[in-house]
């Protein structure tokens, strides 16, 4: 069972148009076909009444003088109406005193509400007015009016009506088919979008905008939403693909302090159970430093996630005390190392999170003293300088380098250039993730003459609004 | 049952643990092999291409190598003329699928997982020296090749 609301959208429009059209068209013929009908009807009787009481003033001399031929002549008055089929003149006595009879078809003394079956046609008006004189009643004339006339009026007037109303159904069509083309083209348009949408999955897909109408508006706010959804579905792609890749390496890393952690235990029992002791030292010593490894990978992988977690609320910085007092904590390091750093004294001010920049300068330069280093130029340089809206600065050492190749993978999770014992391969992508969220950059260039130089830029303070609050985001 | 031949052995490993434990549990199997390590894929490729190291036997390949990766390192081996007949062993603690297919695509003949146990782990390398010492010598150069094959 199909209801209304089963039906097609464009059919129903199609079948609305048409049946108003034919309602229309149907009442205003009614109304105008029996308008005519009964004005010209009433025309004609008050015509015909008009005329026959014209002859009956006339035949007055006719009877009183009992002449039947100036009566029959008096009815050929009838002949300036083709209409009149048949007049009589009948006596005092009601007797027959003379006719007219244009058709010679009408029997003497024919009973006159037959007289459609004797001369055919579709009906005929008959009427009678008395003959009068001086209040005498002397007789009356009959005169029979053809209705065909008026039929015929009708039936013209009904097929006029008939082609009208074809043409207004006719318009009503076109005009519906139109109204349907404006408005379910771009209604189906939307539809197989919205369909290559769901079923495909394709979220690239976008509705042709055709008017500037409703639709217009309608195939715009969809367009705009498929915008949103495309640009958060691939959001959510490069989401899932870095939480793929973060798992992987995870995974890995994690897994590999555990094969050497086992691996070491095994080796030392089996040293001890053979009561050999020249290696034991060793076993125990992989063993500490395994376990060690483990404990500063997890630490730096939640220190990474707590980066994503919690809402950067920056403030104004002086970048220049800032990074003396980290230089200053990583003093007994340079030492250790022999290394110095050089402060430029007037680095740009930023707006950032005083805490997450600490941490920027102080995986940079730790990265810059265990990696850059021991090349005889153990130096290494801080410096910045305003580029418009942005400071751009920067932490160079005159070490090895880094070669092109592996540019690319410095920032990327756990990518470790140098085994070193107590490296874990997150520092970078720390500080990278840190500048990102802060709205920076960060990239890598060689310094001249050898070494590695790492630049970041972040907002400068009058670029943007201060505020200076850290706000604890709850984890999913 | 192994004295036909002593094998040498190529380990690319960059984690001076892990290498420990394989060069041991490979030295310890009775027989002692010859195990030769680097620690990196350039130092792989220098040994493989330099005229005076002897050939090996085996190599074992780990895949998280800094400088050129383990599937580099396979790729450049088995697409070289002169290397591509020496077996490699990808000795690995990525047991993603990712890996494992690409692996194999590049005609890896063995991978394996380091496993996170040291009984299995010697085991594995137990079984690692049988295989291509024994059960995988061309039929002429081991008279005495057991029956057993199933290792």
């Amino acid at each position: 069972m199909t209801g209304r609301r089963d039906i097609s959208f464009q059919r129903r429009l199609l079948r609305a148009l048409v049946g108003i059209g034919v309602v229309t068209a149907a009442l205003t013929c009614t109304l105008l076909i029996g308008f005519h009908f009964v004005t010209n009807r009433r025309v004609a009787r008050a015509d015909l009444e008009t005329q026959v009481r014209m002859v009956a003033i006339h035949s007055e001399a006719a009877l009183s003088f009992d002449d039947a031929d100036v009566g029959a002549e008096t009815l050929t008055a009838f002949r300036a109406h083709p209409a009149v089929v048949w007049a009589a003149l009948y006596d005092g006595g009601g007797d027959l005193f003379a006719t007219y009879d244009p058709l010679a078809a009408v029997p003497r003394g024919v009973n006159l509400s037959r007289l459609a079956q004797v001369l055919g046609g579709t009906g005929y008006l008959v009427l009678r007015a008395d003959v009068t004189s001086d209040g005498q009643h002397l007789g009356a004339v009959v005169a029979a009016y053809d209705l065909s006339v008026v039929y015929n009026r009708l039936w013209r007037a009904i097929a006029m009506s008939l082609v009208a109303a074809t043409a207004v159904v006719a318009g009503a069509v076109l005009l519906s088919l139109r109204l349907q083309r404006s408005l379910t083209v771009p209604l189906r348009e939307l539809v197989a979008t919205a369909r290559r949408v769901s079923v495909r999955g394709d979220y690239a897909a976008r509705a042709r905008k055709r008017t500037q109408d409703e639709f217009g508006d309608l195939t715009d706010t969809f367009n705009e939403m498929l915008d949103r959804i495309e640009s958060q579905q691939n959001e959510l792609r490069r989401r899932n693909e870095e939480m793929q890749q973060l798992l992987y390496t995870v995974s890995h890393d994690l897994k590999s302090p555990l094969v050497t952690i086992t691996g070491f235990a095994g080796l030392a029992r089996e040293d001890v159970a053979q009561e050999r002791y020249d290696q034991l030292e060793e076993s125990l010593g992989h063993l500490g430093r395994a376990a060690g490894h483990m404990g500063r990978l997890i630490d730096n992988l939640l220190e990474l996630s707590r980066i994503g977690r919690v809402r950067v609320r920056p403030e104004h910085i002086d970048t220049t005390r800032l990074a003396r007092e980290v230089a200053a904590e990583l003093e007994p390091r340079l030492a250790q190392h022999g290394a110095s750093i050089r402060l430029q004294p007037d680095l740009p001010p930023v707006y950032a999170d005083p805490v997450r920049l600490r941490q920027v300068f102080e995986n940079l330069l730790t990265n810059a003293i265990k990696y850059g280093t021991g090349s005889g130029i153990d130096v290494i340089e801080v410096g910045g300088s305003r580029e418009g809206d942005e400071a751009r600065l920067w932490v160079r050492d005159h070490g090895p380098g880094i070669p092109d190749e592996h540019r690319d993978r410095v920032f990327t999770l756990f990518q470790r250039l140098h085994k070193t014992p107590d490296g874990t391969g997150v520092g970078l992508t720390i500080v990278a993730k840190i500048v990102e969220i802060s709205g920076g950059r960060i990239g890598l260039e060689p310094t001249p003459g050898g070494g590695a130089t790492f630049w970041f830029t972040l907002p400068s303070p009058s670029a943007l609004p201060a505020e200076d609050t850290i706000e604890e985001v709850p984890a999913t | 049952m192994t004295d036909s031949k002593l094998l040498r052995f190529l380990l690319i490993e960059d984690d001076d643990a892990h290498a420990s434990i394989t060069m041991r549990s490979l030295q310890q199997n009775r027989v002692v092999n010859v195990v030769d390590r680097v620690a990196d894929g350039e130092q792989a490729l220098e040994y493989l291409k330099a005229r005076g190291t002897p050939r090996p036997d085996v190599i074992l390949l780990d895949l998280n190598l800094p400088k050129i990766g383990g599937h580099e390192i396979l790729t450049r081996i088995k697409a070289d003329p002169d290397l591509c007949t020496i077996p490699v062993v990808v000795l690995t603690t990525s047991d993603a699928e990712v890996d494992r297919v690409r692996a194999y695509r590049h005609h890896v003949n063995s991978y394996l997982v380091k496993p996170i146990d040291f009984e299995r782990f010697r085991q594995l390398v137990r079984e690692l020296s049988l295989y291509w010492g024994v059960w995988n010598q061309p039929p002429a150069g081991d008279p005495a090749r057991p029956s057993d094959a199933e290792g």
